[in-house]
């Protein structure tokens, strides 16, 4: 508990971006402690019964959430609620508790929670990060059995009558959302959530600043204190009175009021160098508020995101179709480019001789194995390409034969579709695979553009998964090779009269981004939740500046000396200048 | 006892919906039916959604299905007929 004059700053990490305050709403939810009980043998049946008429009553209170969910966010997202159904129906963890209670004589409660230990304790194992977090659906299903089991139906606190609140629990469980009116949830404050949870999903397609890993929330928040959610930085601020919370938050909330202003117009460094900023995107909502935050278009759709968290046919065309209408159709005229999906297994933990991860069977590598999946996604671009200015960028091309045989089938489609020559859809490469670089020339001369993905490369380049705990250092963006494959990369598209923009996570990181531009790089595609801070960052600094920067960094051969040179040249200044820009 | 291998070939893999559709058919028959991972022992209970989601199998994963029991012939058969469908997620 805090005391009356103090504010904590608590660190988790940022699942959804955005910054939001409000009155803590602890929701989770009630706590059980379970004792292992033994009943007599005479209570057995008795017990079962119990533990069936839990079942059926969580039963019934899912399909009132599904209901909710329906009405509030649509088909989709009920469709989450049908996966804890058929969860509580498993036969397997219904054999397993009723064994322990028939055969055991233990209390429903605690063959509940043996049973539940057993499995998650199996999920946490799994290397597959998506797989891993379905233990979060699992144990929703297991809390509110608990929950029901202890007579106590969940969510029976009131709601306060203030306009602005922040749900707080260990896991919030989805229904909360449909239960209050979303414009006075100003954010989420969650123990367990994973990046692909249906929370994180819910919460970025709704806008709402998400920080997870915070430690029993519900006590480090209680209900009443005041709080600022930081999505972005993934930190919370608590306290009991407003005005010093908002104080102690101040530089934080002073940039979401930043960016409540208009659309800004065109990035610039200091000595009017134009830098065009566009927006990475992975859900079609996002587009509008990327271009208030300054994006000239969408530099990436990540088409996969969606596709792998709703239950959709791999050869959906409608599917496709409607969720880039939905994307391209607020937009305008600005520029879109769609990534093919880019399907894989968990980033960087593929295994020598594994099918799937990031050494197997992904992006340009499945489509041209399955045509008519991949016809299924770039017809309806091919369609919209007709009056928007939309462009198929395809992920993990090797060489020249994989971008020639899309580009057939792409331009198949397009004659099929009688689309105008003129119109002819933009295909371009990201560079990812180190051998694209390699024979760049050759790449850049069948390419209508280029993009550059940063992440991938560096794990391909460095040999190093981007997942790897152990490795985590040698996972380095700015290593000397990856700064001399930047270089070479904006000089040959240059040559070659392409456009090239960098799509990676360090086009939205200040540093980074300096540097880019430092090299070359005029244009660069980030979430949209950097695009004001990377705005700021170029405006501080004259071009010169930054190629001399580069320069330096060019001729240095270790990832230690870069390092060095970095904290204490690049950043001690970045930090000098933006702070003087906010005191101006 | 018949024993049959498969590949996950619907893109999206082994996931919720995929499992729950598996687990509607199989609950169907009554044979048991078990599938693992091919390069691996640990078996799991095709009429679970919970084993079958543990199974983390993504497209391209190659899974032994065993089935045992009266109708084990016509068990193998639908199951394997299921993946080879790709779920139904094709149309």
């Amino acid at each position: 508990m805090t005391t009356a004059s103090k504010v904590e700053v608590f660190f988790g990490r940022g699942l959804a971006p955005g910054v939001g305050s409000g009155w803590s709403l602890p929701v989770g939810p009630p706590v059980s402690s379970f004792i292992r009980l033994q009943i007599p043998k005479s209570e057995v049946e008795a017990e079962l019964e119990r533990f069936r008429r839990a079942v059926e009553s969580v039963r019934r209170q899912y399909e009132a959430d599904r209901d909710k969910l329906l009405t509030l966010l649509g088909a989709d997202h009920a469709a989450v609620i049908e996966a804890h159904l058929v969860m509580l129906g498993d036969r397997e963890l219904k054999q397993e508790v009723e064994q322990r209670i028939r055969e055991w004589h233990e209390t429903a409660e605690s063959a509940l929670q043996r049973v539940a230990q057993r499995w998650n304790e199996a999920y946490h194992a799994l290397k597959d990060e998506f797989f891993q977090e379905r233990r979060f659906d699992f144990q929703d299903v297991i809390d509110r059995l608990a929950a029901e089991l202890a007579s106590l139906p969940p969510m029976t606190h009131e709601i306060p009558d203030t306009p602005e609140l922040v749900l707080v629990a260990a896991k919030i469980p989805l229904a909360e959302l449909a239960r209050l009116e979303i414009d006075r949830i100003k954010g989420l404050v969650t123990q367990d959530a994973g990046y692909t949870s249906h929370l994180a999903i819910i919460a970025r397609s709704l806008g709402i600043p998400l920080v997870s890993g915070i430690c029993d929330p519900e006590r480090t928040c209680p209900r009443g204190s005041f709080l600022v959610v930081d999505g972005e930085g993934g930190r919370i601020w608590v306290g009991e009175s407003r005005e010093k919370v908002e104080l102690s938050a101040r530089n934080i909330l002073r940039r979401t009021h930043l960016r409540a202003v208009e659309r800004p117009g065109p990035c610039h460094t200091r000595d009017g160098i134009r830098v065009d900023l566009f927006a990475n995107l992975e859900l079609p909502e996002e587009g509008e508020r990327a271009l208030r935050l300054g994006a000239e278009g969408v530099g990436l759709f990540r088409s996969e995101f969606l596709y792998l968290t709703k239950a959709v046919e791999p050869g959906d065309e409608a599917f496709f179709a409607s969720l880039y209408d939905r994307l391209v159709r607020p937009l305008g005229e600005a520029e879109v480019v769609i990534r093919t999906l880019d399907v894989s297994g968990p980033q960087g933990e593929a295994s020598a001789g594994e099918e799937s991860g990031a050494l197997g069977m992904r992006g340009i590598r499945t489509a041209l194995r399955d045509l008519d999946q991949f016809v299924a996604q770039v017809r309806p671009i091919v369609r919209l390409r007709k009056e928007r200015n939309v462009k198929i960028v395809l992920p993990m091309v090797s060489d020249v034969d994989e971008l020639r045989q899309a580009k057939d089938c792409i331009q198949e489609i397009e004659r099929q579709e009688g689309l105008p020559p003129d119109r002819r859809t933009p295909i371009g490469v990201l560079l990812e695979v180190p051998a694209t670089l390699i024979t760049l020339e050759a790449v850049a001369a069948e390419s209508d553009f280029l993009e550059v993905g940063t992440n991938d490369l560096t794990q391909y380049i460095l040999a190093v998964g981007r997942r790897s705990d152990q490795l985590a250092d040698l996972y380095d963006p700015l290593h000397p090779a990856m700064l001399r494959a930047l270089d070479h990369i904006v000089r040959i598209a240059r040559e070659s009269g392409r456009t090239v923009t960098v799509c990676g996570e360090m086009a939205g990181e200040p540093r980074s981004a300096l540097l880019l531009v430092g090299m070359g790089y005029r244009r660069l595609s980030m979430g949209p939740y950097s695009l004001p801070a990377i705005r700021e960052a170029l405006s501080l600094y004259d071009l010169t500046e930054l190629e001399a920067w580069v320069t330096e960094l060019m001729q240095l051969a270790s990832p230690s000396a870069v390092r060095r040179y970095l904290a204490d040249r690049v950043d001690a200044d970045l930090r000098r200048r933006s702070k003087a820009a906010q005191v101006r | 006892m018949i024993e049959r291998v498969v590949e996950v070939r619907n893109q999206r893999g082994l996931h919720a919906r995929a499992a729950a559709r598996l687990v509607r058919l199989a609950s169907r028959f009554q044979s048991d039916i078990k599938l693992s991972r091919c390069n691996e022992r640990q078996e799991v209970d095709g009429k679970s959604i919970l084993g079958i989601l543990l199974l983390a199998a993504r497209q391209g994963t190659r899974l032994r299905i065993m089935t045992q029991g009266a109708d084990e012939e016509e068990a193998a058969e639908a199951v394997t007929t299921l993946f080879e469908q790709r779920f139904g997620e094709e149309q």
